[in-house]
């Protein structure tokens, strides 16, 4: 990397970064520049927010600059200083809504045609689930509350209105007091369909994107170990860390699931909670995204790699590698922080071992980039 | 047979000067024929081009056999006795009698060819080290009856089988370099190839020179290397050099950007390394400082073109009415970021002002195009403009043209 950015960077040095919180970590956004690539955006002090870079470039260390500052800290790509312009006005910073607003900019062409096809696909893909996740609910509903011996079809065999006329009944029917007329909670259904969109159903019925990140992850990390496997010890090493790396997340991720797909096997009482308490109910459902924040961008890399092109991948994914916060230890089950921090270290006493190949200052970098962001959408 | 003759040599020109996927398609066909006879000579005028383009060809018998001389042939016409130089002529009748003497491990080299290229590096040592030390044994004292029709005196067929047994002999380390020679080649593989040919004489290692020199990315590091090995090799380094600053250039405007870009980008690292070659000066120098000269007036036509055939006509043209579809617009994409590739070597030769120029030409049409563009899913959008100046002219210049416009 240039001499004068390492020279500027190391004002902003963040020494021992150990975040407590997913919000501390940040929320990773899709930049095309290379050395903004696995950057962070996260609220900082008087909450303006400030900018995270983990080992950009190469550099190692992790640097925190305020958000404001990132025009002078390199020259962003068009892509970026939209999205930078675009991130700046959201008023919650969390992966889905930092992941909306760079695929509006994505889309809107910034990042080329191709990207731009990628964000309109997975917006619209976000949509149709959002409405499929709806009729599941429904569904659910359906089967867990309606009267037995009703003499009806089961509620899957039957068309998508007579559904949506049976589950209102059913609202109907469960209004014991005067609490939540069914419209309302029909339109609580629809809020929770939204909220629900990344997580979906246990089982994944309606083809949920963070359940099929998961799957993408463990994939990928399957092809990386089998890279490693049979190439030399230091691959092997890299690979293994790696694949570490991805298990501690998966683990953590599908209890994380479970938990915010367990709320759903009550469907009227998760309707009340939402009426009176949608922020504890979303901590629960936001907790995969969160903690998958920054791994399509990692899959991506290895996606879009060459064969001859692996080892650099895996030193870029082993830069980009999340923390995982301390607070995942109150509900994961085992000490996910912990695991994290020694996997990361031993990736990063690997980076130190290995060259990369990269140069930062051609076009190529910034093209590649812009691949990811079209196989990350 | 005059008019056969007349074709040939017809052809022979037209080769010479196609663009390199033309060539690349003659080679090919050329190449699948069982006995090429008289379509050899369509070739004849374009080895120049095709000794600096390199492409892949099907290996076969003769072609693994000679690749350690592949500095030492050259065209019967320019053969000179006492040289270290193979002509072309003697090939086939030399490969035939190896052949012969061969036998059934002549058939496994020529089996383990079919399907390979010149471009399976591996492939080639394989064979090679199959082949090459049986190949200098093989050779007898006494030419081969067919050594008549090629035109040489029997003195000459001891001269060329006395060049050929110990590039045989060493012909595996002497691949081991030559087959790494965009790498330099390393240090360590120049030397060990060099110091082994020493005790033969200074014509085979004058040859292996020629053939390491020829693919090395670093001609200058190796002419070094030979010089420091013994003072006996002080003149064939030289006379290395002097056939690398003879070497015509690759013609950039018979390339399409993209190869134009990587071809530019090796001549300027041999060029650059030529550069800090502590034996050439003098004459030598003045040379190669005209040599760059060239380079420079190639690259920079060549950047002129192609910036008016990838960018700005199909610009115009798209702006026009001809539709920006997603993959016309990633062409045009494409064609900047080689354009800007080219530039950056092109640079490394000395004209940076020029290119600056060109680029500040190029961006301010682009600009200028900006508000006519439309936004249909087929137009030119100002974006993609603004994205063709960012890949162009950086991001900066990309949001003053956005904010000039009010995008």
């Amino acid at each position: 990397m240039q001499p004068d950015i390492t020279a500027m960077l190391s004002r902003f040095a963040a020494g021992r970064y150990r975040p407590v919180t997913f919000l501390e970590r940040g929320v990773a956004v899709p930049f095309t520049t290379p050395h903004l690539l696995g950057g962070r955006i996260r609220p900082g002090e008087r909450r303006m927010p400030e900018l995270v870079l983990a080992n950009p470039a190469g550099a190692e260390g992790v640097y925190i600059l305020p958000w404001a500052a990132l025009p002078d800290f390199c020259p962003p790509s068009l892509h970026d200083r939209a999205v930078w312009a675009r991130i700046n006005g959201l008023q919650l910073l969390t992966p889905r809504s930092v992941q909306a607003a760079s695929r509006k900019v994505a889309a809107e062409g910034f990042a080329g045609r191709e990207a731009a096809a990628a964000a309109r696909v997975a917006t619209g893909s976000n949509e149709q689930q959002r409405v499929l996740l709806h009729y599941h609910l429904l569904l659910e509903l359906v089967r867990q509350a309606e009267p037995a011996g009703s003499g009806l079809p089961p509620p899957e065999r039957d068309t998508p209105s007579n559904v949506e006329g049976r589950a209102r009944r059913v609202l109907e029917g469960l209004r014991h007091d005067n609490s939540l007329p069914p419209t309302a909670a029909v339109e609580a259904l629809e809020e929770i369909s939204s909220a629900f969109e990344g997580t979906g159903l246990r089982g994944n019925p309606t083809g949920a994107p963070l359940p099929l990140l998961c799957l993408e992850v463990a994939t990928v990390i399957q092809q990386v170990v089998a890279w490693g496997d049979a190439g030399s010890a230091e691959q092997r090493q890299c690979a293994r860390l790696l694949g570490h790396a991805a298990e501690v997340t998966l683990r953590c991720a599908r209890v994380a699931l479970a938990n915010a797909q367990a709320q759903l096997e009550d469907i009227w009482a998760l309707v009340h909670r939402w009426r009176v308490e949608p922020d504890s109910v979303l901590a629960l459902v936001e907790r995969g995204e969160w903690l998958l924040d920054g791994w399509r961008q990692i899959c991506a890399l290895w996606r879009s790699s060459p064969p001859e092109g692996r080892l650099g991948a895996a030193l870029e994914m082993a830069a980009l590698v999340p923390v995982i916060p301390a607070e995942v230890g109150d509900w994961c089950g085992f000490d996910a922080t912990g695991e994290m921090d020694t996997t990361r270290g031993g990736l990063r006493t690997w980076r130190r071992t290995v060259r990369a190949h990269q140069d930062w200052a051609t076009g190529r970098l910034m093209e590649r980039n812009e691949q990811l962001l079209a196989l990350a959408a | 047979m005059k008019s056969l003759a007349r074709e040939v040599n017809w052809l022979g020109k037209a080769t010479a000067q196609a663009d390199e996927k033309a060539l690349a398609r003659v080679v090919q066909v050329l190449d699948g024929l069982k006995d090429r006879g008289a379509a050899d000579q369509v070739l004849a005028q374009a080895r120049q081009r095709l000794r600096a383009l390199r492409p892949a060809r099907p290996l076969g018998f003769m072609r693994v056999l000679f690749l350690p001389l592949d500095g030492a042939i050259v065209a019967s016409a320019r053969w000179r006795r006492g040289e270290p130089l193979v002509p072309r002529s003697a090939l086939a009748p030399l490969a035939q009698l190896v052949q012969q003497r061969l036998g059934a491990q002549a058939e496994q080299v020529a089996a383990g060819c079919e399907g390979r290229t010149t471009a399976d590096l591996a492939g080639v040592a394989q064979l090679g080290a199959m082949l090459w030390p049986v190949a200098a044994l093989a050779l007898p004292a006494a030419p081969p009856p067919a050594w008549a029709e090629t035109g040489l005196s029997a003195a000459d067929y001891g001269a060329i089988a006395g060049l050929c047994r110990p590039l045989w002999e060493q012909g595996e380390l002497l691949w081991a370099a030559m087959a790494a020679g965009p790498e330099g080649p390393p240090e360590p593989l120049a030397r060990a190839a060099l110091q082994a040919m020493l005790p033969a004489g200074p014509q085979p290692t004058t040859a292996a020179l020629a053939a390491l020199v020829g693919r090395a990315a670093s001609p200058g590091q190796v002419a070094m290397i030979a010089a420091q090995l013994e003072p006996l090799c002080r003149a064939a380094a030289q006379e290395a050099l002097d056939r690398v600053l003879d070497q015509p250039l690759p013609q950039l405007d018979l390339l399409d950007l993209a190869a134009a870009t990587s071809t530019a980008a090796t001549l300027v690292a041999r060029l650059e390394d030529l550069e800090r070659c502590s034996l050439i000066h003098g004459e030598r120098q003045r040379r190669l400082v005209a040599l760059k000269r060239t380079a420079d007036e190639a690259c920079r036509e060549r950047f002129l073109a192609g910036m008016e055939t990838q960018v700005m006509t199909p610009a115009g043209q798209m702006m026009a009415g001809s539709p920006a579809s997603d993959t016309v617009v990633l062409s045009l994409e494409t064609g900047a970021r080689q354009l800007r590739g080219l530039e950056l070597v092109g640079r490394r030769l000395g004209s940076g002002a020029a290119y600056d120029k060109a680029m500040a030409t190029m961006t301010e049409a682009l600009v200028r195009l900006a508000p006519m563009a439309g936004d249909g899913a087929d137009d030119l959008r100002r974006v993609d403009l603004a994205r063709l100046v960012e890949i162009l002219s950086g991001p900066d210049a990309a949001v003053q043209m956005l904010a000039a416009g009010g995008g």
